[in-house]
């Protein structure tokens, strides 16, 4: 664990002994780490790893999904997001969600934004929807592509803008940890760098935290780096420290591509 | 390109410049203390060697740690690759500055042909530190005309280097027959003048490296 910068650092989310079971199957063992406030963690591991898991338990995701038997702690602002008098819909208000395919509602540009603000009547119909929808839009890159066509299908757009309105459109609820599920996976290489850029700026604003398959994805814009591998959380610590010097064998045969 | 790794660049050429601006720096005083005949100047020179390799040491590993996060392609990795060989080749132009200030400062005695010696050995050293300070600011340069423009400059300096080195050995082994009981400090200044010579090759393989970073092509060291 990054044990010297933890003072220095704001923990956002405190995951303590986290462990998750698929019916049986023991797929998350003991998971304790700090995630802090305004920084990029990413989670990098093999496939099965439990990196995707572990993302979805962050918000509860996981709830949905009826086999599933979660034990520890996921604290949030000294409040343990498990606890018996959480809503998962509150929880999922503030931590939002941006998954691997760009998935817009079929819906307008505009309306694909404004929907959850106006579910959640965080505003109302009128001029403060159309300012959160521009903001949103703006914060995620992507007014000045758009503006001119907010009535047109989100679907219309190409695979870089869709995810760039689906982060506008987890923006606009104002959640303070941002998950992303391999955002850019399915994009090619320069809307990739548009969401890495936007990733770079957004996290000045919110947490962020995000899976990738992508290792030069992860070296490039996160601050922390978690590497798992079977479930366990093998070593955390500085990107640069687990890109440079990783402390374990495991992270450095990983990441120089000698297994997984 | 991402802005952290834009500004990595940033600091590393930034690092680079001015790692190269000590050595410069002590050579341009070295030049005050020929043209003016004080080579008290001399002592006033403080290039420690110890901190220049701290400093290659520090660039060397921020430079590692940027490929690490960065892995950079193409002109990029190009970059990489010649400044982390432009440390090695500014520490090893410091230890030839170092070596003339202290050879030069032992051996240049009032015995000698004072004026003779340093008919060659002031436009030595003045084209000497002309490359190498012309190799550094290629650096920051990336105009490819320019670049272009300034690496036929560090060429033409070496090669002014190697000419005048030549007129002062062959007058310094000219001093020696008439007054062969001086020849070991004569011996030893020529040396002293001969690390000179030696930074303006260190700054064409600096020059040669900085091409390959901008141009492309084989990696070559002159």
């Amino acid at each position: 664990m990054p044990k010297e910068k933890e003072n220095k650092n704001i923990v956002k989310v405190d995951v303590k002994e986290l462990n998750l079971w698929y019916g049986d199957n023991h797929a998350l063992h003991n998971i304790t780490v700090p995630l802090y406030e305004n920084k990029i963690t990413a989670l990098i591991g093999p496939s099965g790893c439990g990196k995707s898991t572990f993302l979805r338990c962050l918000n509860r995701m996981n709830d949905l999904i009826s086999i599933v038997k979660i034990d520890g702690s996921v604290v949030i602002d000294e409040k343990n997001i498990y606890d018996k008098d959480v809503d998962e819909v509150s929880v999922r208000k503030r931590v939002g969600m941006v998954f691997q395919q760009p998935n817009p509602f079929p819906k307008s540009i505009y309306d694909n934004v404004a929907y959850a603000p106006l579910k959640h009547g965080h505003v109302k119909k009128g001029k403060a929807c159309d300012e959160l929808v521009e903001k949103s839009l703006k914060d995620a890159g992507l007014w000045e592509e758009v503006k001119d066509k907010l009535n047109d299908p989100g679907t219309s757009l190409s695979g870089g803008q869709q995810q760039r309105l689906c982060i506008a459109r987890t923006i606009a609820v104002k959640p303070e940890v941002i998950l992303m599920d391999e955002p850019t996976s399915a994009l090619d290489p320069i809307s990739t760098e548009k969401i890495e850029a936007l990733m770079l700026e957004l996290k000045k604003k919110y947490t962020i935290i995000t899976v990738t398959h992508n290792m030069q994805q992860a070296a490039r814009v996160a601050d922390y780096t978690a590497f798992f591998h079977l479930g366990k959380l093998i070593e955390y610590d500085e990107t640069e420290t687990i890109f440079v010097n990783p402390s374990n064998k495991k992270t450095e045969d990983y990441i120089t591509g000698r297994f997984g | 390109m991402l802005k952290p790794y834009k500004e990595k660049i940033e600091t590393i050429k930034n690092e680079i410049f001015e790692m190269g601006e000590i050595v410069t720096h002590a050579n341009k005083v070295s030049l005050s203390a020929l043209k003016e005949n004080d080579l008290s100047m001399l002592k006033d020179i403080s290039l420690s060697i110890k901190k220049i390799s701290a400093k290659s040491n520090e660039i060397d590993n921020l430079i590692v740690k940027t490929l690490a996060l960065y892995s950079p392609e193409a002109r990029d990795l190009r970059q990489m690759v010649s400044f982390l060989k432009i440390t090695n080749e500014l520490t090893r132009a410091s230890t030839y500055s170092k070596a003339f200030i202290k050879t030069f400062k032992k051996s240049f005695t009032d015995d000698l042909d004072k004026h003779t010696i340093l008919e060659y050995a002031i436009p030595l050293l003045k084209s000497s530190n002309l490359a190498l300070q012309t190799s550094l600011d290629m650096i920051k340069e990336s105009d490819d005309k320019v670049i272009e423009q300034m690496f036929n400059k560090v060429t033409v300096e070496d090669s002014k280097t190697d000419d005048l080195y030549s007129m002062v050995e062959k007058n310094i082994l000219k001093l020696i027959t008439k007054n062969i009981e001086l020849s070991k400090d004569y011996f030893e200044v020529l040396s002293s003048l001969r690390k000179l010579e030696k930074i303006s090759g260190r700054a064409s393989s600096i020059a040669n490296l900085l091409v390959f970073a901008e141009v492309g092509g084989e990696l070559e060291q002159a």
